[in-house]
């Protein structure tokens, strides 16, 4: 790697972590705009646009560096008590945080940032606090940008700074900061030599300097440590406040005969850790940051190990040799450890995501003319980063729909005797080998008539069906479908729900919408923890081989012609008292070969209740690498992915919800028996579809999946 | 090229030409070793360089140094430009360029 790689990586780590302060400064400037006097919240914001500023000056940045400098002198201002909190600092301050974003994302190669854009943020701040715009630290003249520090008097303060070994390698330069501290009052440094060594041993990337200096300022010992926020860690810093004025510099070594009264990197407790760099923080001093492909492409790779240890296994039961299966056993071990610690590498808190809808929130509350509160519940609960990434979406259009259509315009809300603000609550929890993310609002609730109705219009549901309030709600997800008398620039177009439930259908999740008239409306999503790896039961129909996740399963039960009989033809089978329905796979799919003597059921609780379904033989619980079955068969719904057995033969992973679902869905509304648990035959329409993947899946039979990609694969 | 060797004569000459950053501290400090190592007298040549950094700065420093102990020649070609040399100065670096190279 060339030394202007290694820069040009630096930068994009630091690109990487502006973008994560940005997260935190909008955080802090909405919260902000909850409690405005708060003084830990203005300090948040100050720290988080100086570091955005300081170390973008350090890697090159300077656009960037003098925008976020104007911002950071209003918010100097701010903290000085200068400058009051109000609406249209904040929301100014939020305009400015796109544009650095979009300087940013400038920076990284996407589009150009608006400089027009930006010369109207910063007029509109100097008129807000009243003052010049102020330059870029690099282009200032000494002392004259900084109009308003602390009314401190002006001291000394003796400085002794010793850069890290690695602190030039990470891309950070002292002689700017030196620069920089030279902006707080006047500085006199000395530079010592003294630790570099003779020139064939020494380390040509390292700083073997340290400086010793004085500062006359009348900044605070505070506005000093800011100056080196970035490198704080990877240095040596002491600040002393010199008892009396010294106006010549101290001598080499001289700071370092009197101990620091005060070692800043242990005393100051005052920053949250995001302040810094996140690497930085003492609790994050083990941990390193990897590019998200390089970890896709581990879980692939344990992947692939997990189906080749399938394979073994299989080959060591076929042996029969002791030695052999006693190898074998131990892989399998160490392979499910390596599979679960792969996935808990990829997973995270779902906070984030979380925190990017106050702003949201706040921009919509603001165009609609309605007060609105976020709370957030259960932000720390982790998910797959993959499952995470594509939250984003979905989530943004059910709070849309929230904001839009489920709050009410205030007049109607004080009518209802509500309280004037209202509150959408976003939550998170475990549930099993699911997450639940709910979002809730307390709204004027969906109205099940009108939703009916226009289902009818739509012809969705025949005019005399009878119909659940769930399945009702469901209706509102279906393409195109609103009941929005306006459409508005929010929503209303009836896209977003459609979106909504393709998003976490293709997360193999699940929505659900609970509502009542003037209490609101909450609507969960349940998704899978994670999108790589199952446990599943695998079973067996004719010679084709299917993976039904193991947590929806419930027991396995026998199926005999003596059941069948005592049911007189109807798709149920009693277990222990209870009648449970169920759905031949073999019918299902139209499997043509006559049926065993004895069959299996597989007892899953789906979201439509307890269901059966039938296979041959119940083979086993099956550690399931989940491969997308690719473009070609995209449209086949019941079937969430294919995964590779050890003898090399493809099953297909079945989604049993969607299988239920799909089920009750083809029987049609008015044909529906009233008792709604008369046993579920399979449908037509879908067989077609399933037996042609059926088919193609037993041609396939014995050959790998083309492609060991986890997106890539295609049964063919 | 920023950091050029030019051993030909019966001076051994350095020449830095633009900003020299850690990216080209490793050649620096090759060129350097390199022409301590040679049995002719050395001279700098910053007439053309516009920023030196700390990693330049040391590495020149180490070498007049290395250089006043064997008793060679480590000696400018030509003044450094003023912005340099103020730059420099600013950084806490006095007596540059070091006390052999200024005679």
């Amino acid at each position: 790697m060339t030394k202007n790689n290694v820069i040009d990586k630096y930068k994009l780590t630091f690109l990487e972590e502006a973008r994560e302060i940005l997260v935190e400064l909008e955080s802090a400037l909405l919260a902000l705009n909850e409690s405005r006097g708060d003084k830990e919240l203005i300090g948040r914001a100050f720290r988080a646009l100086h570091t955005i500023k300081g170390s973008g000056a350090m890697f090159g940045f300077d656009g960037l560096a003098a925008f976020s400098h104007n911002l950071e002198n209003a918010f100097d201002e701010v903290r000085n008590g200068r400058l009051s909190v109000s609406s249209e600092l904040i929301n100014l301050s939020l305009e400015a945080l796109d544009q650095i974003k979009a300087m940013l994302d400038e920076a990284a190669g996407g589009e150009v940032a608006s400089g027009i854009i930006a010369a109207g943020i910063l007029a509109k701040l100097r008129q807000l606090t009243g003052k010049a715009e102020t330059q870029a630290p690099q282009t200032s003249p000494p002392q004259a940008s900084l109009p308003g520090r602390p009314k401190d008097a002006v001291r000394d303060w003796h400085l002794r700074f010793g850069p890290g070994p690695d602190l030039m390698r990470h891309g950070a330069n002292p002689l700017l900061l030196l620069r920089e501290l030279r902006l707080l009052g006047s500085l006199s440094v000395k530079a010592s030599m003294a630790a570099i060594p003779p020139l064939g041993e020494l380390d040509p990337e390292r700083c073997y300097v340290t400086w010793d200096m004085v500062l006359t300022t009348s900044s605070s010992r505070e506005a000093i440590r800011d100056v080196f926020i970035f490198v704080e860690d990877s240095c040596e810093l002491t600040i002393e406040s010199a008892t009396a004025p010294s106006p010549t510099p101290v001598a080499a070594n001289a700071a370092a005969a009197t101990p620091a009264p005060e070692a800043p990197k242990a005393a100051d407790k005052k920053y949250p850790p995001w302040g810094r760099r996140a690497s930085d923080t003492p609790d994050n001093a083990s941990s390193i940051r990897v590019p998200a492909t390089k970890l896709d492409q581990f879980v692939n790779l344990v992947g692939e190990l997990v189906t080749v240890q399938a394979r073994l296994v299989e080959i060591a039961t076929r042996h029969e040799d002791p030695e052999v299966v006693m190898v074998s056993e131990e892989i399998e071990r160490l392979t499910t450890a390596l599979r679960e610690n792969s996935i808990s590498i990829r997973m995270l808190p779902i906070r984030a995501t979380f925190e990017r809808f106050r702003r949201l929130v706040h921009d919509l509350a603001r165009d609609l003319q309605k007060e609105v509160e976020l709370t957030i519940e259960g932000a720390d609960t982790e998910l797959d980063k993959s499952v995470i990434d594509q939250l984003n979406d979905p989530l943004m259009h059910l709070i849309r729909n929230s904001m839009d259509h489920g709050i009410e315009p205030l007049e109607t809300r004080l009518a209802a005797g509500k309280r004037a603000s209202a509150t959408i609550h976003l939550a998170a929890r475990h549930s099993g080998a699911s997450v639940l993310i709910t979002v809730a609002d307390d709204g004027g609730g969906i109205n099940a008539a009108a939703v009916r109705e226009r289902a009818i219009e739509k012809g969705l549901a025949a005019a005399d069906a009878q119909l659940s309030e769930s399945e009702i709600f469901n209706f509102i997800l279906a393409p195109g479908f609103s009941t929005a008398q306006k459409i508005t620039d929010v929503s209303g177009r009836g896209v977003g729900m459609d979106v909504v439930r393709r998003s976490v259908e293709g997360l193999r999740g699940t929505i659900d919408i609970a509502s009542k008239p003037s209490a609101g409306t909450t609507v969960t999503l349940r998704l899978p923890l994670t999108l790589a790896i199952i446990d599943g039961l695998l079973v067996r129909v004719e010679r084709a081989y299917f993976v039904l996740p193991l947590a929806t399963t419930l027991e396995c039960i026998e199926l005999t012609s003596e059941d069948i009989e005592e049911a007189h033809g109807k798709h149920v089978a009693n277990v222990r008292g209870e009648i449970i329905p169920y759905i031949r796979l073999r019918e299902y799919f139209d499997m043509k070969e006559k049926r065993p003597e004895r069959e299996q059921i597989m007892v899953a609780e789906t979201e439509s209740g307890r269901y059966g379904f039938v296979v041959d033989q119940v083979l086993g619980d099956h550690q399931t690498v989940i491969k997308n079955l690719g473009r070609f068969y995209r449209h086949v719904d019941l079937v969430s992915g294919a995964t590779i057995l050890g003898n090399g033969t493809v099953a297909l992973i079945l989604d049993p919800h969607r299988l239920v679902r799909e089920a009750i869905r083809t029987m049609s509304p008015g044909a529906r028996s009233t008792g709604g648990r008369g046993g579920v035959r399979a449908a037509p329409r879908s067989q077609s579809r399933e037996a042609e993947l059926c088919e193609a899946m037993l041609l396939s039979s014995g050959k790998r999946l083309a492609g060991s990609g986890e997106k890539a694969s295609t049964v063919q | 090229m920023p950091v050029t060797l030019d051993q030909g004569g019966a001076l051994c000459f350095i020449r830095l030409e633009g900003e020299i950053g850690i990216g080209l501290a490793t050649e620096l400090k090759a060129a350097l070793l390199q022409a301590l190592g040679a049995e002719t007298e050395v001279r700098l040549d910053l007439e053309c360089a516009t920023e030196l950094d700390v990693t330049a700065l040391q590495l020149l420093w180490a070498a007049e140094r290395e250089a006043r102990r064997s008793g060679k020649a480590f000696e400018l070609a030509a003044p450094v430009p003023p912005d340099v040399l103020r730059a420099v100065g600013e950084a806490g670096f006095e007596n540059f360029p070091f006390a052999g190279a200024a005679k």
